[in-house]
């Protein structure tokens, strides 16, 4: 066998499994059934407008939320019968990162590495995010774009099997958003697999090995952005910007019939 | 972290000892700002009763150091004086200044007060002479004993009650200090930085860790008394050094029991700025809110004036608030020196504080 870890024979067992997730906030059904499966070392994407149930979903992976029905497995654990053990494993960076106002960079994931009891080494995760240079400022003196790259070293501090990213480059500028990008990269090239949420198509398509489009809870076509387009294009279906380029936006617009940043408020671009 | 946060420092160390300096030299009590009051009570009423008391306000009048009202009743005057609205009584018996007899002229004062019986008596003294040598026509001062003598007491306690603890100011507005800042850092130490940690989402990033909220939520409690038993410490060292308080006279392990009772009550006050912080959606409700809950008690728990100068259905309330308890606790163990176990009301008052405030501390936490 080539991977000790493999028992049951299976060319590649899914490090993270999710299996029918549901859950409804009152009248809302925010999760309405999705399943999916990640392997490991694999980048997987779920591409959605916001509400589409993108964020609780994860949350549930993560421990942060009961499902109604359903399950999430990491590496065989189950995160309903043992979240923290699931935890223990996985990295998480929320959206909205925001962390104590009065801890310097170091000091905040030397707080971390104790709330996961690891000793992660604060400067070399710093180096990793490219935030070394800013390891005695205030999380308070960050801009967007490092605090985000911040919260990922976060995720990073008890050396996780997966990784999970809630929205990473929302409201980003450009540069930023590279910037995540490359540490999304040396993330992946690590070994670890990534769960990342993103209404970014873009994004998507330059990150993602495999990705799910959601829509309003369900999970509405899943495979390689490649796959995606190349079902379109054999179906016949023309670029709506008139060319013959077809993008996941193309494949978002003939499944849920409008598009991804249709009705969406206006982000304010930061650095 | 806290140590950095220096608003809340201010607020919740340099702003009390700054009121207890301010209370503490300028002694509003009283002592310091009006001429005692004396009361004269003249059971006898004749020609050598009345020309004591004409004589007693003319010479009142001259050193301008006593204010001095005429009274019928003992009793009233009695009582008068256990509130605080009167400081000496001067008792004229009945048949004063009969030739032949030595009557006992009486002053009473407070126990714990009795300079204004001091003033009171040199002033008899002196009058009683002048009047004694204007009746007799015989200026021979050694008869004077034989004729009238004056005597100091101490006011009985009233009938049926026990007597009220008398405190000087001082130590009396420091201690309350003390017990108001206890109240004031363990609300304001959490209730603003709960409200902030979780609109931020902090708590929320915490729970997706494995260790979980509550292992930092403890933390937090146990910094916050930890600063609140250090606070207490800095102001009553602070009180002794520079406004000569006595804590907890003759007894060195008050100092340890008043940390018991501080890291104690400060738990009941941390507990409530949990509860507020779940009441607040926003650090800018949560301002209002805090000050809204901790301001009345300031005013009407006894911190800078004692409850009996609120009205009696009032302070028959704001006694049972927790720092009317804390106050209440505090003060015997630092003025008298009497232990902290016998402080037993305050403490059944604080215990069931203690629970009721975490019990609803537990019912309203919200970690998102």
């Amino acid at each position: 066998m080539k991977n000790p870890t493999e028992t049951n024979g299976s060319a590649t067992r899914a490090l993270i499994e999710a299996r029918e997730l549901r859950i409804s906030y009152g009248d809302l059904v925010a999760v309405d059934g999705i399943s999916f499966e990640v392997a490991p070392g694999e980048v997987f994407g779920m591409l959605g407008p916001n509400g589409a149930g993108k964020t609780s979903t994860v949350e549930i992976i993560e421990g942060l939320r009961k499902p109604d029905s359903g399950d999430a497995f990491v590496n065989g654990i189950s995160v309903t019968e043992e979240p923290r053990k699931v935890k223990a494993m996985i990295g998480v960076q929320l959206q909205q990162a925001h962390f104590f106002d009065l801890l310097n960079l170091r000091e905040i994931i030397g707080l971390f590495a104790a709330l996961y009891e690891t000793k992660a080494s604060a400067d070399e995760l710093l180096d990793r995010v490219g935030l070394l240079s800013k390891s005695k400022s205030r999380s308070k003196e960050l801009s967007g774009g490092q605090r985000q790259r911040l919260s990922i070293a976060t995720a990073l501090v008890n050396d996780p099997v997966a990784v999970f990213l809630d929205e990473p480059t929302t409201g980003l500028d450009p540069r930023a958003r590279r910037n995540v990008w490359k540490i999304v990269n040396d993330i992946s090239d690590s070994g670890k697999s990534l769960v990342m949420t993103t209404h970014s198509m873009e994004e998507a398509e330059t990150l993602c090995d495999r990705v799910a489009i959601v829509d309003s809870g369900k999970i509405v076509a899943s495979g390689t952005p490649t796959e995606l387009i190349d079902d379109l294009a054999a179906r016949g279906v023309k670029s709506i910007k008139g060319d013959d380029d077809l993008t996941l936006e193309d494949v978002f617009i003939d499944l849920t019939g409008r598009s991804l940043r249709e009705g969406e408020a206006d982000e304010s671009v930061e650095d | 972290m806290y140590y950095r946060d220096r608003l809340a420092l201010f607020w919740s160390l340099a702003f009390p000892i700054i009121l207890m300096l301010i209370f503490g030299f300028l002694n509003f009590g009283g002592d310091g700002f009006s001429a005692p009051r004396l009361a004269i009570v003249d059971q006898a009423n004749n020609r050598a009763s009345v020309a004591l008391v004409a004589g007693m306000s003319e010479g009142a009048g001259a050193v301008g150091s006593i204010e001095i009202e005429e009274a019928s009743d003992i009793e009233n005057a009695r009582s008068r004086i256990r509130e605080g609205d009167l400081d000496a009584v001067l008792i004229i018996p009945d048949g004063f200044g009969s030739p032949g007899t030595a009557s006992e002229l009486k002053v009473e004062s407070n126990a714990d007060d009795i300079q204004p019986a001091f003033v009171a008596m040199s002033i008899v003294e002196d009058v009683l002479l002048d009047v004694f040598i204007e009746l007799s026509e015989v200026p021979e001062q050694y008869q004077l004993a034989k004729w009238a003598n004056v005597s100091m007491s101490s006011v009985p306690a009233a009938e049926g009650e026990e007597a009220e603890q008398d405190f000087d100011y001082t130590p009396f507005v420091v201690t309350g200090i003390v017990a108001m800042s206890i109240m004031q850092s363990g609300v304001f130490s959490v209730a603003f930085i709960l409200v902030r940690l979780r609109n931020q989402g902090v708590l929320r990033r915490f729970r997706a860790s494995p260790a979980g909220p509550a292992h930092f939520l403890v933390a937090l409690v146990i910094t916050r008394m930890c600063v609140v038993a250090l606070q207490t410490y800095v102001m009553l060292i602070l009180a002794s050094l520079v406004l000569d308080v006595d804590v907890g006279p003759g007894r060195p392990i008050a100092w340890v029991e008043l940390g018991i009772l501080a890291v104690f009550a400060s738990w009941i006050f941390v507990a409530l700025g949990l509860v507020i912080s779940n009441m607040a959606k926003t650090e800018n409700s949560a301002a209002p809110l805090a000050t809204g809950i901790t301001m009345p008690m300031m005013f009407l728990s006894g911190v800078f004036f004692p409850l009996s100068v609120l009205p009696d259905w009032l302070a028959a309330v704001t006694q049972y608030l927790p720092l009317s308890f804390l106050a209440d606790g505090f003060r015997p163990i630092v003025i008298l020196g009497e232990p902290l176990w016998s402080q037993g009301s305050e403490l059944i008052g604080l215990g069931a504080w203690a629970v009721v405030i975490f019990a609803a501390a537990v019912r309203v936490f919200r970690w998102e």
